[in-house]
C-alpha cells in the first residue's frame, strides 16, 4: 500500500468515526428532546372529556395508576366500551390519536387535547398527569 | 476524484444511474415511512445533482416525489389532511428537494480525493437537511395551522425532534448510500470476476469445468479483464484505489 493510499484510509477511518459520533449524539439529542416515557404512579381526582362533532363523554377518577393524557383516555373508553384509533410513530415512540368512538380525523378538523385549559404540546403519551388534573380532547380545528 | 458529471459517462448510463437513485428513492422512502423523517430522497436529490448535473437534479427529486406520494396516498395514508393542504404540502416538500438537488449541483468540479468527496457532500446535505426542513414546516403551518404569528412560532419551536432525527437521517444515509453512488460513477459496476493465475492453464484455473463457454486465457484480450483484476506484471488491490485514468 502506497503512502497515499494509507493517508486516504486513515482519512476515510476518521470520517467514519465522526459520523458514527454524530450519529450517535444526535440519538442522545433526540432522546433527551422526546425525554423518558412516563413511569406510573397514583393520582387522584383527575377527569377527562370527550368533545366530538356533536357528542360529549366525561369519565372522572377518583384513583387511577393511568397518570399519561393517552392512558386516561384508554380508561376512560374502556369504561364506556368505546374505541381509540391511534398510530404509534417511530423513532419519536410517540402515539397519534386518529381516531375516538369511531370519529376520525378529517375535514381539517383533528383530535386535540388540552390539560387544565392548556393545549397539550407534546404527544399524549408521554404528558404526564398530577392530581385534580382536568383532561379534554376536542376534535376541532387546529388552534395553535 | 472529480465530483462532476462524467464525460466518459454516455446518456444511456446516466438515465440507469438517475433510475436507480429513483429506485433507491422510492423504496428507501416506502419502507422507512413509519420512521418519520428518516429517508432517503435528500440523499438522491443532492447525488443526482452533484453527480449528474442539473437536468437530473430536477428530475430525480420530482419524480421520486411524484411515485413515492403516488404510493404514500394510494396506501390511504393523509386522508384527513384534504386535497388542498395536500398538494400544498406537496408544493414544498418537492420545491425542497428540488433545491436540495440543486444544491448538489454546486459540488460540481471539485476536484478532491475520495473521502474529501463523501464528507463534502455529507456537509452540504446536513445544510440542505436544515433548509429544508425550515422551508416544508413554513408549508406545514401554511396550510394546516392558523395564520397567526403565535402559531408559527410554535410549529418552529415544536420543530426540534422532528429536524434532530432527519439530521440523524442525513448522516447516516448520505454517507453510506453517497459511498456507493460516488464509486460506481467513478469506477463502474464491481464484477465478481475470477481472474486466470499467471503462467497457468484454463485447466489449471478451473475454467473449463465452472465457465466451459469462456475463451481461453490465450484468446481473452486484456481490456476485458476488470481493471483490478490481478495482474502478471505486479500486485493489485480491491478496491481500486485510484480512479482508471480516461
Amino acid at each position: 500500500m502506497s503512502l497515499k493510499d494509507m493517508r486516504e484510509r486513515n482519512k476515510a477511518i476518521i470520517f467514519g468515526i465522526i459520523v458514527m459520533v454524530g450519529v450517535l449524539g444526535l440519538a442522545l439529542l433526540g432522546s433527551f428532546i422526546i425525554g423518558q416515557p412516563v413511569e406510573r404512579s397514583e393520582i387522584e381526582g383527575v377527569g377527562i372529556r370527550l368533545s366530538g362533532d356533536s357528542w360529549t363523554v366525561d369519565c372522572s377518577m377518583e384513583r387511577t395508576t393511568n397518570n399519561t393524557v393517552y392512558r386516561l383516555l384508554e380508561e376512560c373508553a374502556e369504561t364506556n366500551g368505546f374505541e381509540i384509533e391511534g398510530t404509534v410513530w417511530e423513532p419519536y415512540d410517540a402515539i397519534f390519536v386518529d381516531s375516538i368512538n369511531g370519529l376520525e380525523n378529517g375535514q381539517g378538523r383533528f383530535w386535540q387535547y388540552y390539560v387544565n385549559e392548556k393545549y397539550g404540546e407534546i404527544s399524549s403519551d408521554r404528558k404526564g398527569l398530577s392530581d385534580g388534573d382536568q383532561v379534554e380532547w376536542r376534535w376541532e380545528d387546529p388552534q395553535i | 476524484m472529480k465530483l462532476m458529471r462524467d464525460p466518459r459517462m454516455k446518456t444511456i448510463d446516466r438515465m440507469a444511474f438517475a433510475l436507480t437513485l429513483i429506485l433507491v428513492g422510492v423504496v428507501g422512502r416506502i419502507l422507512l415511512f413509519k420512521y418519520a423523517n428518516f429517508e432517503t430522497v435528500l440523499v438522491v436529490s443532492l447525488l443526482a445533482g452533484a453527480l449528474l448535473g442539473r437536468v437530473y437534479a430536477l428530475v430525480v427529486p420530482i419524480v421520486t416525489m411524484a411515485i413515492s406520494d403516488a404510493l404514500i396516498y394510494l396506501l390511504g395514508f393523509g386522508g384527513q389532511f384534504g386535497i388542498v393542504a395536500i398538494l400544498g404540502i406537496s408544493l414544498f416538500t418537492w420545491t425542497g428537494f428540488l433545491f436540495v438537488g440543486l444544491m448538489g449541483t454546486r459540488l460540481k468540479g471539485k476536484v478532491i480525493t475520495v473521502t474529501k468527496s463523501i464528507a463534502l457532500i455529507t456537509g452540504t446535505g446536513l445544510i440542505a437537511t436544515l433548509i429544508y426542513d425550515i422551508w416544508t414546516t413554513l408549508g406545514f403551518w401554511y396550510f394546516l395551522r392558523p395564520h397567526t404569528l403565535e402559531s408559527l412560532t410554535h410549529v418552529y419551536a415544536m420543530l426540534a425532534p422532528f429536524t434532530v432525527y432527519h439530521l440523524m437521517s442525513s448522516l447516516m444515509f448520505i454517507p453510506l448510500i453517497g459511498t456507493i453512488f460516488t464509486y460506481v460513477h467513478e469506477n463502474g459496476i464491481p464484477q465478481l470476476n475470477i481472474a486466470p493465475i499467471a503462467g497457468k492453464s484454463d485447466e489449471e484455473n478451473g475454467f473449463t469445468e465452472a465457465c466451459p463457454a469462456l475463451p481461453s486465457s490465450s484468446q481473452r484480450h486484456p481490456s476485458s479483464l476488470p481493471a483490478w483484476s490481478p495482474s502478471p506484471g505486479g500486485p493489485s488491490s480491491w478496491p481500486p484505489t485510484s480512479s482508471p485514468s480516461p
